[in-house]
């Protein structure tokens, strides 16, 4: 009697559980990418980072340096 | 965010279960119907409960597919150039401090704090939190913390200053202090990221037994030196390749590895247990560790341990020393690639003096010479050749100033023809032939023989485009209809000067093109007017040859000057001779010979060049314009030109002009 809707109604958990597998395996590629590009952009923190620290230091110098021509 | 889309309905309450059927509420159903109706709206609600599930699936994934992975990979791909400048900073800073940063994956322990007292005690926790993670978190990458580059940037390690905040990297420094060099022992032994990654590769693929071995004998030092050492390294991570080819290799071998570089990045005490570590890692550009002794810089019988460090650079017998060409270490950093700099092979450091650590790797800002740059520098071994070897290396140079320099490049004062040589060996050999065959094609102007000179005018006006020597010098203006003298882009043409300005004279002798030259003699001298007024250009030649072809020039000249009188922002000339494009590099074209008229009006430093001024006047002697606090046709002879078939009266030259005369004939 209920054939008809569970017939259907497995019709469609087969397509959800296509569809959800394909995302899936998209999440899986787009969590590849993400870990590259996090990969790539870590050179780029520390080159960000190495002048940040380089331009701290220079300036600790300069405020130092500045001090002994002052004194 | 989402305030341009449609907002997202918050979802329904979730069903609870419940054991009383009365109180089950379900949104789509008929109470009143009969059980069975009611069930089979129960059926249908649940298919189209499946469909809409089913539909948001296959949502996601249509926006996954077609927005999101293009738009991660579009970002990806754009960020590639900053990647690649990133690469090239961090390398550039570990040539600063004489380090090495490891670059690797994930997750960052660089000490961010910008305080220098806090970046010890920061980097101290870190090394320690670093241990932890090597020991713990074998298998997962890590990415080197910035403390390493602390170390040169410190004050407490140059200046060892009694200060709180440095004493307590001086403490930590002293194992390197020891060392009589500021720079740190194990920094030496690093190799470049490159080679290490290619080494960690092939150990991984084959010597997994060997590394272990190691690996005891390593241990050992490294539990020793971690106090002292942990001051200069921080985290020591895999590098990216490992994390693929590590997973393969298992857990284990990888966690060794992980010790074998932390003790690799540690060492502090000996420099030569570095080679117990890791003895399976081939060097073929090894920054070997320099011994006390092989101080280049210490004179040979000084205590090296006396060395304070301080190298006065003016004295030459400190420098480096003879094997090794480069006056510094940190000319190291260009890989000599000329056949000269034998000493520096790639393969071993035998040929480099003692002392000194092989070259590293060339800023992947420059790009490789290329085998015509190489075989240039051939070129010159003899008379003949050096002067093609000059005109294509001028060639080379002019071509470079007309493209767009890049800004890393110029800023890096990489401006000599090595740059982007591949571009300017592709244009060369047209523009070598053109000197050979005479024509009146575009060629760069860089013939500094008085020969080439004189066959370049002598023959016909050689249609020479203007080419910028250096963009600083010459300034768009607006553009020159006429082209008594061409703007040549003569970098080295100020030799052919006094060439151009003697047999000018016996060329033209009733060319009234002349004046411009003769008594450009003053503007002549000045480098940036050889560009215009070096080399005749066809309209020259053709006003003296030809009046109608001068005419017809000047005629159509003046018809599209009106349209040209506002470009003064250096765009590029729509003459309609105009066929050739300043600054546009290397012109080649024949028809540009014809296409004088499209040259640009080049300001010089010194000013508008006369030549340039007498074609303005050519062009706007209807206009009526001023030059120089003139009238523009008052004191140039360009109105001669003009004004016998237009009439203007010629006005009273100034002195300068009267030279002139006698060559208008």
């Amino acid at each position: 009697m209920e054939n008809p809707h569970a017939e259907r109604q497995a019709v469609l958990l087969e397509r959800i559980l296509k569809n959800t597998s394909k995302c899936t395996e998209m999440i899986l590629e787009l969590n590849h990418c993400m870990e590259e590009i996090l990969r790539a952009n870590s050179s780029v923190k520390t080159a960000a980072e190495l002048a940040t620290k380089y331009r701290k230091n220079v300036q600790y110098n300069l405020e130092a340096t500045k001090g002994n021509l002052g004194s | 965010m989402a305030d341009a889309r449609k907002p997202i309905a918050p979802n329904p309450t979730r069903w609870k279960p419940s054991n009383d059927p009365s109180s089950i509420n379900v949104p789509g159903l008929d109470r009143d119907a009969s059980v069975t109706d009611q069930i089979e709206q129960i059926e249908q609600l649940i298919t189209i409960k499946l469909q809409n599930i089913d539909e948001n699936f296959a949502k996601i994934h249509n926006v996954l597919a077609s927005q999101i992975l293009p738009a991660v990979k579009r970002y990806s791909i754009g960020t590639e150039p900053v990647r690649e400048a990133a690469k090239f900073w961090t390398s550039f800073y570990e040539r600063a401090a004489q380090i090495r940063i490891p670059t690797y994956d994930e997750h960052s322990t660089v000490n961010e704090i910008p305080s220098d007292t806090e970046e010890v005690s920061n980097e101290e926790e870190q090394e320690q939190t670093v241990q932890i993670d090597n020991t713990q978190d074998g298998p997962h990458d890590f990415e080197p913390s910035m403390a390493q580059t602390e170390s040169s940037f410190m004050p407490g390690q140059d200046a060892f200053s009694s200060t709180p905040a440095t004493t307590r990297g001086a403490t930590t420094m002293d194992s390197f202090a020891s060392h009589g060099s500021n720079e740190p022992s194990w920094a030496n032994s690093m190799e470049s990221p490159l080679l290490r990654l290619k080494s960690e590769i092939q150990n991984f693929s084959t010597d997994d037994d060997s590394i272990i071995t190691a690996t005891g004998s390593g241990s050992s030092s490294i539990l020793q030196q971690t106090p002292a050492p942990d001051r200069q390294d921080s985290t020591i991570l895999p590098p990216s390749t490992t994390k693929s080819t590590g997973k393969s290799k298992g857990k284990e071998p990888e966690l060794l590895r992980n010790v074998l570089r932390h003790n690799l990045y540690n060492q502090s005490s000996d420099e030569f247990t570095m080679k117990g570590v890791s003895p399976l890692k081939p060097k073929a550009k090894p920054k070997t560790p320099v011994p006390k002794e092989y101080n280049p810089y210490l004179s040979p019988g000084t205590d090296s341990s006396n060395w304070t460090g301080v190298v006065d650079l003016r004295d030459p017998s400190v420098l480096s020393p003879k094997k090794y060409n480069h006056s510094s270490k940190a000319s190291s950093s260009r890989v000599p690639k000329t056949p000269t700099h034998d000493s520096d092979d790639d393969d071993s450091f035998d040929g480099l003096p003692q002392g000194m650590s092989p070259p590293v790797l060339m800023s992947p800002a420059r790009p490789p010479r290329t085998l015509a740059e190489l075989g240039l520098q051939k070129l010159g071994q003899s008379p003949s050749k050096q002067a093609a070897a000059r005109i294509v290396k001028d060639i080379v140079r002019d071509v470079q100033a007309n493209s767009g320099y890049k800004p890393s490049r110029s800023y890096y004062g990489i401006t000599d023809s090595h740059v982007e040589s591949s571009m300017s060996t592709v244009q060369t050999p047209p523009s070598l032939s053109k000197y050979h065959r005479g024509e009146t094609s575009e060629s760069l102007a860089e013939d500094a023989s008085l020969d080439s000179m004189i066959r370049r005018v002598g023959l016909d006006m050689p249609s020479r485009a203007g080419l910028n020597s250096t963009p600083g010098l010459r300034l768009r203006g607006a553009r020159q209809q006429q082209a008594p003298a061409r703007t040549y882009s003569d970098s080295s043409a100020e030799d052919s000067f006094p060439a151009i300005s003697a047999f000018t004279p016996n060329y033209m002798g009733d060319y009234q093109g002349n004046d411009n030259l003769s008594s450009d003699s003053d503007s002549l001298d000045m480098d940036d007017e050889v560009n215009n007024t070096a080399h005749p250009s066809a309209a020259f030649l053709m006003a003296s040859q030809g009046r109608p072809g001068a005419d017809d020039s000047f005629g159509s000249s003046n018809h599209s000057s009106d349209s040209l009188d506002e470009d003064v922002g250096g765009l590029a000339p729509i003459h309609p001779f105009g066929g050739t494009v300043e600054d546009d590099g290397f012109d080649d074209e024949d028809d540009s010979y014809d296409t004088q008229q499209s040259e640009l009006q080049e300001e010089t430093v010194f000013g508008v060049p006369p030549a340039q001024r007498l074609r303005q006047e050519a062009l706007r002697q209807q206009e009526g314009l001023r030059m120089h606090g003139g009238d523009l046709l008052d004191d140039t002879i360009g109105v001669q030109i003009v004004a016998g078939d237009l009439g203007v009266d010629e006005s009273p030259t100034p002195a300068a002009w009267n030279g002139g005369s006698d060559l208008r004939g």
